[in-house]
């Protein structure tokens, strides 16, 4: 009998570490090119490195000094925050309709599905790129519904709104699928329930639909944000921050600056203003991940 | 046409004519869960419906309950033509074969959800919540959350939820199935007389039939999709309408044994050694003896009859008052009184009348 | 007096059944044309794109199809984004399956800490990184090269494939792979003969989540790789083709509907999975 235990639990010791030996790859690498890296940014964003001088010189509060005088980092910064609630918004909510519409039993269903990935699975440039064509185009139908005038991207508040809505058109469909999962993952019998102990349709949606399908949406809410605040394939493409930088975001012009500008410093510290929304995010995960424990 | 069934249905509290149901399953292939099932259950009778799995019991309720609307056929509850109607509208309370529990409620508010639905004011609320609570013994467990509760803890809250309402009707989906037999016996008694005195019509399905023996008013037999019997638990035991019931109700089951064109069936505590039998009305037969089992002082023969028919393996349970010696290995003359064989069909099962047998 | 209230609860009765019956057909009509003009609007710019790519005024054409094919460096582009996207989900698979294998039978509380640990090492933004990992890559010697992506890229496709894998091994019981060393197989042997078999189907959709990801990454491709020949589609097109005369522009849309028509239809396919996956994911933790 002690044999027997001994023997239990050197095979126990010995599963827990194949299973460090199954995880250390993926440490390593996720340390050595997203962790180091991380703390490298932060270290640029404190120096005056360039391009050209790409060897580390530490330059104190500089870049920020820099992009604190610049109208269009606030501007950026301002776009990004208002792009990522509105694109949050949104994409909940639309996300949540289209789902419900998946899930339900119509003709055609497994083409519709197809069509529904498609804003999602397409590389972002290219869908950019045939967005521009459909808005910016001369003869398209937006642009016959317009009769003929300025292109909507070349004007500044419809500029915004094509931004978002092309983020909002793109994400929606994984916001669907996220919420689908939540939906299939509740009992159907909860449903039925519901509907036995004479619960009208606003009853059933706020006391037994959204609560359960809540910590599926915060999920679907997050990945939106995450996806959106660090997608520059959007506005690159589609605006290139014009007209005159009012759909410029962070991620962009830390582009313009670091690499095409060759300022690393300054693109650093710009890039290093998500960082908050970033923590902002990982708040929610464990937030909604203690509640579902 | 309609209103002359409303009148004429008065008495009833649900009734299912000629209820079909078919499920379009995958890639083409239909399930006829319900085919043709008429059905009648009356004012404040408590009505069991029994059945082996997958006959369709769960969706028998769950048509009369409005959760599916029948592919043919009508359901009337208190006497008016409910399809098409939502659930709510039928005044039904029903306990899902899954509890179906809100996850995210404590079981006071899973209890208290269909009273809020109905705008109960809340001190009545609270008194119903304390009743049903202490009627199925979960009084403590009040401010838990279902994921927090055993499989019976669960299954008693589901019940609770559905006894704090007023319904027309009570739909029981196998409510006990998860209790253990103590407890099963205590909540199946509770029940009874709950049901007793307030009177309401009760459809309980289960697939055990002592329970639907021991419960039912009446007891109706499904078996694919169709009713094989309807009637009191007596009349299916004594007088069962064919071999699907003779051999599904009663343990261990009816003997049948063929005889030309017919099936002789009797039940085992039927077949005794022929000096027990009454010497003028009786039946008798050669047995010989394979096996023997002592069960709670009865004893249960096992071995195989010839001379009525086809030489068939059957039971005889020997209550502790017949103390006539046996031996394995024996054959020994059993009888049946004639008044006890039941006749039927070889080929269809059904019930037939009776025919001399000699001897 | 009875006569009348029973003549009231039938009229009651029959209202609500009409009620019901209106409620059936406006939600089978919301649902249809829900489903209608979701379909549309995902489709739209692809549509417009398809019929200004083929259509020439009113006579339907493939000249800016041949041109796309034979006049740009289109099929470069492909071909780059089939490269890399393989590459990269061997690696990832490599990486993945293991972590996901190890954190759906590691004991809870550490498995549960490292899994959160995963999950937010993918919530990074890439922004953050693409500076510090250009130069990485310069250091390394892969800079302007799709090497560069083939390193990079599964920082984003692990996290997401480890995730979803591991969704995919907790729905299988344990038992299962229990019985296999009960009946005689070592530990790997019961993976390989009876849990991995059984995750296949999850395991093939993550390759074409994984391949969708690396196809569709812009940041990593655009700050890293800079020469026409050597970029992958994503910024291919946008960068060389972009803008210009709208011969050019009816080409383009071309090649992008031809790149996202296959993502879609093979992401299509395994929706389902997806949904599975994120389900069980959702449930056990
Ligand atoms: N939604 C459905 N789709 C397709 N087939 C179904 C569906 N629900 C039930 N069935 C089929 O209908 C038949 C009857 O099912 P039902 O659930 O009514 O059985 P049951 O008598 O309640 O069984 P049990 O005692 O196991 O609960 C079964 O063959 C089942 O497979
Ligand atoms: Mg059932």
């Amino acid at each position: 009998m002690p044999a027997d235990a001994g023997q239990r639990a050197r095979f126990a010791d010995r599963e827990g570490f194949l299973a460090w030996a199954f995880l250390l790859p993926t440490i390593v690498y996720l340390t050595a090119l997203v962790l180091a890296p991380f703390g490298l940014t932060v270290a640029f964003a404190f120096s005056r490195s360039t391009s050209e001088a790409p060897s580390y010189r530490f330059g104190g509060l500089r870049a920020f000094r820099e992009i604190f005088g610049d109208h269009v980092f606030w501007r950026s910064l301002l776009d990004t925050l208002a792009l990522t609630g509105v694109a949050i918004a949104a994409v909940v909510i639309l996300g949540t309709v289209v789902a419900n519409v998946l899930l339900a039993d119509f003709r055609f269903r497994r083409t519709v599905r197809a069509l529904v990935l498609l804003p999602w699975t397409t590389p972002v440039a290219l869908s950019a790129i045939s967005w521009r064509w459909l808005l910016g185009s001369p003869g398209s139908p937006v642009d016959r519904l317009l009769l003929h005038g300025d292109s909507p991207l070349a004007r500044t508040p419809s500029a915004a709104v094509a931004v978002a809505a092309v983020q909002v058109w793109r994400l929606t469909p994984l916001a669907a699928v996220i919420v689908m999962a939540g939906l299939t993952s509740i009992p159907r019998g909860v449903w039925d329930a519901a509907l036995l102990d004479g619960a009208g349709f606003w009853r059933r949606l706020l006391g037994v639909t959204i609560p359960l399908t809540l910590p599926v949406t915060a999920v679907a809410a997050l990945v939106t944000a995450a996806v959106t605040f660090a997608d520059m394939g959007v506005v690159r493409v589609l605006t290139g921050g014009g007209p005159r930088d009012s759909t410029q975001v962070l991620p962009v012009l830390a582009y313009l600056r670091g690499v095409e500008g060759g300022d690393i410093g300054t693109g650093a510290a710009t890039a290093l203003f998500l960082f908050p929304l970033f923590v902002a995010g990982v708040f929610v995960v464990l937030r909604v991940m203690r509640r579902g424990s | 046409m309609r209103r002359r069934d409303e009148t004429g249905a008065a008495a009833k509290a649900v009734e299912a004519r000629r209820l079909v149901k078919v499920y379009e399953g995958r890639r083409d292939r239909q399930v006829r869960a319900l085919d043709g099932v008429d059905l009648t259950s009356g004012q404040g009778e408590y009505l069991v419906l029994l059945g082996p799995s997958g006959c369709g019991k769960t969706t028998l309720l769950r048509t009369i309950a409005g959760l599916e609307q029948p592919t043919e056929g009508e359901v009337y509850i208190g006497g008016r033509l409910v399809n098409g109607l939502p659930p709510r509208v039928r005044q039904v309370a029903m306990v899902l074969q899954s509890y179906a529990l809100y996850p995210h409620k404590t079981v006071r508010n899973n209890i208290e959800f269909p009273l809020k639905a109905e705008n109960v004011p809340r001190h009545l609320r609270e008194r119903k919540v304390r009743w049903a609570a202490d009627l199925l013994d979960i009084a403590d467990l009040l401010g838990h959350r279902p994921r927090q509760l055993s499989g019976g803890e669960r299954q008693r809250v589901a019940l609770a939820r559905a006894l704090v309402r007023e319904p027309a009707v009570f739909l029981l989906d196998e409510p006990l199935s998860g209790l253990d037999a103590k407890l099963r016996a205590a909540t199946r008694d509770e029940l009874k007389r709950f049901q007793r005195q307030v009177g309401t019509a009760t459809i309980y399905v289960t697939h055990d039939q002592e329970e639907a023996m021991g419960l039912g008013d009446r007891v109706a037999v499904l078996d694919a999709g169709r009713l094989r019997q309807v009637g009191t638990p007596r009349d299916i035991y004594d007088e069962p309408a064919d071999t699907f019931v003779a051999t599904f109700v009663g343990s261990p089951p009816m003997n049948l044994v063929q005889r030309g064109d017919r099936l002789v069936g009797f039940r085992p505590e039927h077949l005794l050694p022929a000096e027990n039998v009454a010497y003028d009305s009786r039946v008798t037969m050669p047995l010989r003896i394979e096996r023997m089992e002592y069960l709670s002082g009865d004893r249960h023969v096992y071995g195989s009859v010839t001379r009525i028919g086809q030489e068939t393996r059957v039971i005889a349970r020997l209550p502790a008052t017949v103390i006539t010696p046996l031996t394995v290995g024996e054959t020994h003359e059993f009888a049946v009184p004639t008044d006890r064989l039941r006749f039927f069909d070889a080929e269809y099962g059904t019930r037939t009348a009776p025919v001399r047998i000699g001897g | 007096m009875n006569g009348l209230a029973a003549r009231t609860a039938a009229r009651e009765m029959d209202r609500q059944r009409r009620l019901a019956t209106l409620q059936h057909v406006l939600l089978r009509a919301t649902v249809y044309a829900g489903a209608v003009i979701t379909a549309l609007i995902c489709a739209a710019p692809f549509l417009w794109g398809l019929v200004s790519a083929f259509a020439d005024g009113s006579s339907p054409t493939t000249e800016h199809v041949r041109f796309l094919f034979h006049s740009t460096p289109f099929a470069t582009f492909v071909l780059n984004t089939l490269i890399v996207g393989g590459l990269v989900v061997a690696v990832t698979l490599a990486l993945a399956l293991p972590a996901a294998y190890a954190l759906s039978r590691l004991n809870r509380a550490w498995g549960t800490r490292v899994a959160v640990a995963i999950l937010i090492v993918s919530l990074v933004p890439s922004p953050l990184l693409f500076l510090s990992l250009s130069r990485v890559v310069a250091t390394l010697g892969m800079a302007d090269s799709i090497w560069s992506l083939v390193l990079v890229y599964p920082t984003v496709t692990v996290p997401v494939s480890v995730w979803l894998l591991a969704g995919f091994l907790r729905a299988v019981p344990v038992d299962i792979e229990e019985q296999a060393m009960v009946d005689g197989h070592s530990r790997l042997g019961a993976f390989v003969r009876v849990v991995a078999p059984s995750i296949l189907p999850g395991v093939a959709a993550v390759v074409v989540l994984t391949f969708t990801l690396a196809a569709g990454e812009f940041t990593y491709a655009l700050t890293f790789v800079w020469s026409g020949a050597r970029m992958p589609v994503s910024t291919g097109l946008a960068a060389r083709l972009g803008d210009g005369d709208p011969m050019l522009w009816r080409s383009v849309q071309s090649g992008a509907v031809f790149v996202a028509l296959p993502l879609a239809l093979a992401c299509g396919l395994f929706l389902d999975r997806f949904v599975a996956a994120l389900a069980s994911g959702s449930q056990t933790d």
